[in-house]
């Protein structure tokens, strides 16, 4: 018989980085959960995402038990990774955020896909783009359907 | 350890553009709702950048935040006070001091968690445990690294270990070593908070090490010079699919691995090293 389903629980926590403390201690420790178990699984299920922020989403069964299921990380997140490349070059040195390429913009816009409805790369493209530019980040380069 | 709760208050499309920017400083984790979100920190890493990262943030986005502080408090009080006791074989029982003594085992244990890891609930600390049962401790010097809970050196001690030093970074889980060593009276265990620094420079016959895959992967060398001659080091807190990857890192550094054991996705492994 499936279990019954206590309540679900949705956190950003960084890869390797759950510990039983706020947010993730009173979520799971106010519905009897062991924390330290989460912890332990969540951050073993992590290891090769260290230090990267992970969508989260954690089922309380009522018998105390859970499960979690870790989702793609969001395209801002994505974004800010792919920034990170680049660093090291004088430009980016002055820059306080950073930029990214219409490379990295496709690659993101791909991965990103599957919770797009009606999805078209290059839609998809115009979207990351704009959460990039609305972070501050430079996007550099012509578009690839202006070239 | 005491937290810090920062309150964005924004519009909800605000959230993950927010969350993004926020990660790249000491933020460990966030909480998103429909007046924003929640971003969380330890108080000791609220660097300068925090404060000039979020007035940075308002010129490019629209939100106010207050900051509050949270007390360290046991989280985990609700499951840690009527928790299952639990046994491996009639090996070793574990209960919490609100139980009724276990009958009909040979090495009975009293664990009142606290916030740290190790009730044998846990695949990692029942297997290393159960592997435990083949080890000769009588007169050995132990070092348990990740001690958690002590649970894995108090039963070092109970199978007649000469003295045992039990790491671990997490201050709650140094804390908890001394109490649950005391609870089941137990005076040969040195509980120690820091890192592996503060014991490289000793040598141990048995090395007991819950802990996790970048740790292990990290220790494997200085590890490897803290045995003894005919040393055991038992790891764990891997998953099996992390399997090939730890072992190949162990052959690297001079071990050799005498035995495997498996419970649902995790793994524990005995190395010695090659003479």
């Amino acid at each position: 018989m499936a279990k019954e389903i206590g309540g679900f629980i949705k956190l950003q926590v960084k890869g390797g980085a759950a510990n039983p403390s706020p947010p993730v201690g009173p979520a799971l420790g106010a519905k009897g959960v062991n924390i330290m178990e989460f912890c332990k699984r969540f951050n073993a299920k992590t290891e090769d995402q260290r230090g990267k922020v992970l969508p989260v989403v954690i089922t309380v069964y009522t018998d105390k038990s859970f499960d979690f299921i870790i989702k793609t990380p969001p395209a801002a997140v994505q974004l800010m990774e792919a920034a990170k490349i680049k660093k090291g070059s004088p430009e980016s040195n002055r820059q306080k955020v950073g930029s990214v390429t219409w490379d990295q913009i496709r690659a993101i816009a791909e991965q990103k896909a599957p919770d797009l409805n009606s999805f078209k790369v290059e839609s998809g493209m115009k979207m990351v783009a704009g959460t990039a530019r609305s972070m501050g980040l430079t996007v550099k380069g012509t578009p690839p359907w202006e070239s | 350890m005491d937290y810090l709760k920062f309150e964005f208050q924004t519009n909800p499309e605000n959230n993950e553009m927010l969350i993004a920017l926020l990660g790249e400083l000491p933020f460990e984790s966030f909480e998103e709702n429909d007046q924003g979100l929640n971003a969380y920190i330890q108080i000791s890493h609220e660097i300068p950048e925090v404060n000039d990262r979020i007035i940075e943030l308002k010129s490019l986005f629209d939100f106010s935040h207050r900051r509050i502080v949270i007390k360290y408090q046991n989280w985990n009080a609700v499951w840690e006070s009527n928790f299952e006791t639990i046994v491996v074989r009639d090996f070793c029982g574990i209960r919490a001091d609100f139980h009724e003594p276990l009958k009909g085992i040979s090495n009975e244990i009293i664990i009142n968690p606290k916030m740290a890891f190790g009730t044998g609930h846990h695949e990692t600390t029942w297997m290393m445990m159960s592997i435990m049962e083949s080890f000769d401790f009588v007169g050995k010097d132990i070092f348990d690294f990740g001690c958690g809970t002590g649970i894995l050196a108090i039963l070092a001690s109970q199978l007649g270990a000469k003295k045992i030093d039990a790491l671990d970074i997490e201050l709650p889980s140094y804390e908890n070593t001394i109490e649950n060593a005391r609870i089941n009276n137990i005076g040969n265990i040195n509980s120690i908070h820091g890192t592996l620094e503060k014991v490289d420079n000793q040598v141990y016959d048995i090395i007991l090490a819950n802990i996790n895959r970048h740790v292990i992967l990290d220790s494997f060398s200085t590890l490897n010079k803290m045995l003894a001659l005919n040393g055991i080091l038992l790891i764990s807190g891997i998953l099996k699919e992390d399997e090939e990857l730890v072992k190949n890192a162990a052959e690297s550094n001079n071990f050799k691995i005498e035995k495997t054991e498996y419970r649902n996705n995790w793994i524990c492994v005995k190395l010695t090293v090659n003479v």
